[in-house]
């Protein structure tokens, strides 16, 4: 297992509902980007910004659940990779007991928890094999594809127009 | 504490916010909240039936009580204040202790709905706040007419032939 931190929460341009939270190799470069869905990409920026809220969002009611049942987090873990969707576990263990709990969950969720409670966040080796994507090659097609966009766009300019406004 | 049931979500057409309705168990009287568009999905999937590939954030809540040997005795709209609705999750532990834990309405019913559990609405809130359906019947065409009334005054019928 690999730890991670989150290092940002972006927005997807192609759909609102969209977000994408880009996790990073604590001891890399390495980086895993998840889509999530934006009530959760919400919830995990909330509370990584500081802000403040007049009342729990549903993420802060799970984790006054789990703190007020004495649930004793151990770790998340992103840790499948099926048909393009991520899985992930979150472990944990009541109070002073030894047992071992383990709960199915979305990564948004599980991440969205981690951050409340302070629990550090993994991911399994052969995820990040497949999905984790180097920096270089993030930057270079992100350049690209940006400038793309962009010629698109001056290219259909009619600048011709620009002086008979006035 | 009145007991009421979940008797619908209803699409505020002027925003992204959801009413639901709490309808008492025992009169035509109800309840409605506003709650946000992801609180009222995750409401209506499971009342629903809608098979979710993979647990949201509710369901993945209520795992979690299982899992740590408590249960959901009962929740409760107890409190209003500033237009704001307050709920409680009234939790039993494994070790048989009640605990009594705030929230929104809306994750409070997005769990009771997944337990199985009574809702219950404060006697004062019902009382102040809840409704009788012959009110609503009479009040929502009339707001529905006014809308389209403004609309209808905004076209300019005169320009439909010139074309």
């Amino acid at each position: 297992m690999i730890e991670m931190k989150v290092e940002s929460i972006r927005v997807s341009l192609m759909s609102t509902n969209q977000q994408v939270v880009i996790l990073k190799e604590l001891d890399g470069e390495r980086r895993l980007p998840i889509f999530v869905g934006r009530p959760e990409g919400d919830a995990i920026a909330l509370h990584l910004s500081g802000a403040s809220v007049p009342r729990p969002l549903t993420h802060d009611l799970a984790a006054i659940i789990l703190n007020k049942l004495d649930a004793q987090l151990s770790h998340v873990v992103i840790n499948d990779l099926r048909n393009q969707h991520f899985y992930a576990s979150i472990i944990m263990h009541i109070g002073d007991d030894e047992q071992e709990i383990t709960l199915d969950a979305r990564p948004s969720d599980a991440i969205a928890i981690a951050v409340r409670l302070d629990c550090p966040i993994f991911v399994e080796e052969h995820v990040l094999d497949e999905a984790g994507v180097e920096p270089l090659e993030e930057s270079e097609t992100a350049e690209e594809e940006d400038l793309g966009a962009f010629d698109d766009f001056i290219s259909s300019l009619d600048l011709s127009d620009l002086d008979k406004d006035k | 504490m009145v007991e009421v049931k979940v008797d619908a979500v209803r699409v505020n057409l002027m925003g992204s916010h959801r009413v639901v309705i709490l309808k008492d168990l025992e009169s035509e009287r109800f309840l409605p909240i506003w709650i946000g568009q992801a609180e009222a999905e995750a409401i209506t999937i499971h009342l629903t039936n809608t098979r979710v590939a993979r647990p949201l954030t509710h369901d993945l809540i209520v795992n979690a009580i299982r899992e740590l040997g408590a249960t959901v005795r009962y929740v409760v709209v107890n409190d209003l204040r500033e237009e704001t609705f307050y709920a409680r999750l009234v939790l039993r532990t494994r070790d048989g202790k009640d605990l009594s834990i705030d929230s929104r309405p809306s994750d409070a019913i997005a769990i009771a709905v997944r337990v199985g559990c009574s809702i219950y609405v404060d006697d004062d809130i019902m009382a102040q706040h809840g409704q009788e359906p012959e009110e609503e019947a009479g009040q929502e065409p009339e707001e529905d007419l006014g809308a389209f009334k403004d609309f209808l005054s905004t076209l300019d019928l005169d320009d439909l032939d010139k074309k």
